[in-house]
Parts: C-alpha cells; structure tokens; sequence
C-alpha cells in the first residue's frame, strides 16, 4: 500500500468524483442535448484511460485506439444487424477480439524490442489497414457511408431516456475501471511496479519486476476495455461508419485528452475529457476553423504544459494545503 | 500485356522516386534533429497550394508561381526548426522524440486546418504542352518521363551534395556521432536548420514533380506523410541511400497490386508488408543500424 499524506486527499477525491459524475445528467433531464454531450464525453473518458494504461503506465505508444474501439463497434453492429447473435453476445465477443488483438500487438513489439516510436508507427499502421479495410469492404461494412443499427435493447435501462441509457451504462463502466485501477495502483504492488517502469524500464526490470508481463498483460485488459467500449459507442451513435473511428476523431482528441490532464494519473481523463468537452462545445461556431484551434492548443500545450494538469496541482497547488 | 507492364513499371518507378523524394528529407531531419517530422506531408501541401494560389488567381507566371511554393515552404520549415520544434532540443532519448513526434503532429493538424479552410480549392495541376512520345512502338506520357527524370537528377544531386560537398559530410558526420561531430566544430543548431530547409526543398520539389503526374490537393498532406512515413521506416531510418531504394521497391510494388487487388485492398497489402518488414528487419531493407 502506498501510504503518503495524499491517502486520505485521493479516497475523498475519488469518493467526490463517483458523486458529481452519477449526480451530473439530473439537472438536465430536459434537454438531451447536454446529456448526449455527457455521454459522449465519458465514452472518450474511457477511451482515454485505455490509451494512459497503454501510454502513460507501460510507455506503449498504442496510436490505434480509434482503430481498436471501431474493430469493437463493427463486430457489434454486423453481428447485430445480420441478427447472428444478440447484443450481449455481440458485446461480449467485441471484447475478446479487440484483446486478442491488442494483446498480440503488445506481445510482438516486446518480443521484437520495438521502441516507443516504432510501437506508434506499427500502430498507425494497423489504424491504416482498418481503415482502408472498412473502406474496402463495401459488401460487409457498407463502405464509406457505414450501416444503421437501431433500436437495441438494454434490459433495464430502457426505462431512461435515450442518452441517459448510454451515459449510465459507459458511466458504470468507467467508474468499475477506475476502482479497480485504484486499488492496483495504491494497494498492491502492481502499483510501484507501473511507477519503476514509468521512470527506468530497465532498473524496472533489473529489481526483479517482469517488464514484459506487465506489459502484455496491461495491454491485454487496456484493448479488451477499449473493445467493450467501441461496441458500447456504436449502440450509442447508431451509426457505423469509418469516420466515426478515424485518427482525428478518436485517436486525436484521446491524445490531447490524456496530454492535458496528466500522463499516468487516474484524475487525469476526468479532467482533460471534461475540459475538451467545454472548449469543444463552445468553438462549435467557428465550424472548420477548429482544427487549426486544436492544433494551436496542442503546440502550446505540448510546449508548456507537458505533464499537465494533475501534476501541476501537485506540484504548485497541493503545497498550500499540507 | 508486355507494354502494358513496361508502363505499369515506369509508373511505378516514377510514384517511388516522389516517394523517395519525400523521405529522403525525412531520414535526414530524423537523422539529424531526432525529429520524426509529422508535418513532412503538409510542407509538400504549402508548396503546392502556394503555387497554385499565385498562378491561378493571382495570374503569376507559373515558374515563378513555384518558386514562390518552395521559397514558402523555406519559410515554415525555418518556422518549425527554430520556433515550434524549439523546446524539444533541450531534451535527450526517448523523451525527445516522442515530443517532436507530438508536436509535429500537432503543427500539421494546424497548417492542416490552416489551409482547408483558407484554399480548399487550390488544387495543383501541371500540363506539359506535348502530352505523348512515341518510343519503340509505346507511347509514353510527356510528363510521367519528365517527372522521372528530374526527381531522380534530384536524387542524384542529393546523394552527391552529401558523398562529396564539406557540408554533406558535415550533415553525415553530425548524424553519425554528434558528440564526435561537435569536438571537431561542427554547428549542431546551423546544420539542423540547413537539413531542415533540404528537407523542405526537396519535398516542395516532389509536390511539384507529383504535380505533373496527378492533381495534388489540398488535404492530401496526411496521406503524403505517411507515404514518406512508411517509406522511412522500410529504408532504415537513418539512411538516405536505403531510403531510396525503398521509395522505388514501394512505388512499384504498390503500382502493380492497384493493378491486381483494386486501390483500397493494395494499401493494405502494402501495410501489411510493411509491418511485416518493421518486425523481421527493424533496421531497414539495407540493414543499416539506427
């Protein structure tokens, strides 16, 4: 167990995050609009705490998050529209394969010593031939324009409104995760395990931490997440097209999420996803524009506030209190 | 059939040698900088949009049209060495190139989004004024053998302004061993620009030879840059030589399976081929350590 001055500070925090996020949709039952934007904006949240597992813990470069969430969604949504199994099934077998898959790619670049950067470009590569693969395959995935899948259920959440449904679900999700995460990382070693490796992968693995295994095994349940999830989304947007799973529209945003809240920090998705959510919503006037905005942010972010925004908090904001 | 694959071939050995073009500059900012330059793609887009903008509606003649391109695209290149990739130097390792890979791609979602908005139609189209050669009984496109030529002249050129120029060896001392380089007085900070406007140079020069061959759009920066990308990381990333041969294997053997398989199912072949390759010879084609 890791026991700082911070132990009593994280449990309120983590007990005050549950609280805001389930109480977070009530004062806008009326107005879908804003709860859709809320969900959307926690299936990001786990996406990018996929992508920090993969980036930020175990230094794997994964620039195929998009590409794993849509192999999840297109599972889904074939299996679902061709009626070969229903949604549980549909779901549940995204998962499996999405790990599957990521757990070879981890296991590859490992075994073959890939750096980060060769990771990245191995993964990038895999994004591409998704891509061009959903593209390409106009008979099974219905090409550029993608296909429609409508009115699945979800047991007893039909009751909610339409949005509310997706935002508990991804929110239930999420939150799970983040236990789990939680106690790993400050009550077992698993914790100072990801800490040596953040630091020194090779004094990690000379004080006898098996490097490797930490690795496959993180990106074994990173990929499945991201599996479950991507399936998740596809139920929630309805529909399953190739944009919806591209670099600029996942892998991109997860960066400047992960980069802006705080590498390896479980805090961190929350805040940045949260931030991206606001400043998204509130450029939406500038159309087109926005891209030139985002890449503008990210130039300065990545200049000036690499660690971001957790452990900036640490460092100059929590002195005050302790 | 015989003709036809005597074309396919010229095709693709012309589409490689614009491959090449574009990674040489790559291998040689990698090289140099430690960058992995990320906006690679979007310089060949400032050179072609440039270029267009001026001779179309502004009536420039357009030689000078395209001087104006690459004279622009000096300009950003100069811009992401020594103001965007500026706080990256004061880093080392690993650290350092992930953060050029980062904010790379962060100036090119910028010029990106830049230049959709502001010229979304400055598509670049060069004419050559006799389409046809007839040659042995083929008839060759005009331009497809002009855009050979001089991208391999300029590939020429490179390799030799490296093999035998002072300045070429200093640039290939400096990435074989900076600290060695530096005892000997060799500028870091002023050979890095220098590769970076090479670099910038010679990708606004595979924009215009593509631009003989094909319309360039303005959006078609990403696809360029993975391209170069990929073509890098087949040649072994630090050597241009190696580079090179991978742009003219890739070119071909991406021509002929469009030929085969159809345009979508061909990139992926490629990709796989190359993820292949990335895995069994992480050094590159020509086995040189990097």
């Amino acid at each position: 167990m890791v026991t700082d001055k911070y132990v009593k500070t994280r449990l309120y925090v983590l007990a005050a995050l549950i609280l805001i996020y389930i109480a977070l949709p009530l004062p806008f039952i009326n107005t879908p609009y804003v709860v859709f934007i809320l969900a959307q904006m926690t299936f990001f949240t786990i996406f990018a705490y996929s992508f920090n597992f993969l980036f930020g813990f175990t230094r794997q470069l994964f620039l195929s998050i998009g590409a794993f969430a849509g192999i999840g969604a297109y599972v889904t949504g074939i299996l679902l529209r061709d009626g070969i199994a229903g949604p549980i099934e549909a779901v549940a077998l995204s998962t499996v394969v999405v790990a599957i898959v990521g757990w070879a790619v981890s296991i590859l670049s490992v075994r073959r010593k890939l750096v980060a950067i060769f990771t990245g470009i191995f993964t990038l590569a895999i994004t591409l031939v998704f891509s061009n693969l959903v593209t390409g395959l106009v008979d099974l995935t219905g090409g550029e324009t993608g296909f429609r899948i409508r009115g699945v259920s979800l047991l007893f959440l039909d009751n909610l409104p339409y949005y509310m449904r997706y935002y508990y679900i991804a929110l239930t999700t999420l939150l799970i995760v983040t236990v789990i995460a939680f106690y790993l990382i400050y009550y077992t070693g698993t914790g100072y395990a990801y800490r040596c490796i953040i630091d020194d992968e090779l004094s990690a693995e000379l004080v006898g931490i098996n490097v490797q295994r930490i690795k496959t095994l993180t990106s074994l349940l990173a990929s499945a997440l991201l599996g479950f999830s991507g399936a998740l989304y596809s139920l929630f947007s309805q529909l399953i097209s190739p944009s919806y799973y591209a670099f600029g529209s996942i892998d991109l945003p997860v960066q400047i999420i992960v980069i802006l809240g705080g590498r390896a920090s479980l805090l961190g998705p929350y805040i940045g996803s949260a931030i991206i959510a606001v400043v998204n919503e509130s450029l939406r006037f500038l159309g087109p524009l926005t891209q030139l905005l985002y890449g503008l942010i990210l130039m300065l972010l990545l200049a000036f506030f690499r660690n971001g925004i957790v452990d900036f908090v640490k460092r100059r904001v929590a002195p005050w209190f302790y | 059939m015989d003709a036809s694959i005597i074309l396919y071939l010229l095709d693709g050995i012309v589409f490689g040698l614009v491959l090449s073009l574009i990674a040489a500059g790559l291998t040689l900012i990698y090289g140099l900088a430690g960058v992995l330059n990320l906006a690679h793609g979007e310089l060949l887009v400032v050179t072609t949009v440039t270029a267009a903008v001026l001779s179309g509606s502004l009536g420039l003649p357009l030689p000078l049209a395209l001087i104006a391109g690459i004279a622009a695209t000096l300009a950003v290149a100069v811009v992401l060495d020594r103001v965007v990739l500026s706080p990256i130097y004061k880093l080392e390792g690993e650290e350092r190139v992930l953060l050029g890979l980062y904010i790379t791609l962060a100036f090119s979602i910028f010029l990106h989004g830049g230049i959709i908005t502001t010229f979304p139609l400055a598509y670049l189209t060069l004419n050559m004024p006799t389409p046809n050669i007839e040659l042995l009984g083929l008839s060759f496109r005009t331009a497809q053998v002009v855009a050979g030529v001089s991208s391999a002249v300029i590939l020429l050129g490179i390799y030799l302004f490296l093999k035998k120029t002072w300045t070429g060896r200093a640039i290939r001392s400096l990435t074989q061993n900076e600290t060695g380089a530096l005892l000997v007085g060799i500028s870091v900070k002023k050979y890095r620009l220098l590769v970076f406007m090479v670099g910038a140079v010679l990708v606004g020069m595979a924009g215009i030879v593509r631009s003989l061959i094909a319309t360039v759009a303005p959006e078609s920066g990403l696809e360029f840059t993975i391209l170069g990308l990929l073509v890098t990381v087949v040649g072994g990333i630090r050597s241009v030589s190696g580079t090179m041969a991978a742009g003219l294997v890739i070119g071909v053997v991406y021509t002929f399976l469009v030929v085969v398989v159809g345009t979508y199912l061909a990139y992926v072949a490629l990709l796989i081929l190359i993820m292949v390759l990335l895995l069994t010879r992480p050094y590159g084609i020509l086995g040189e350590r990097w």
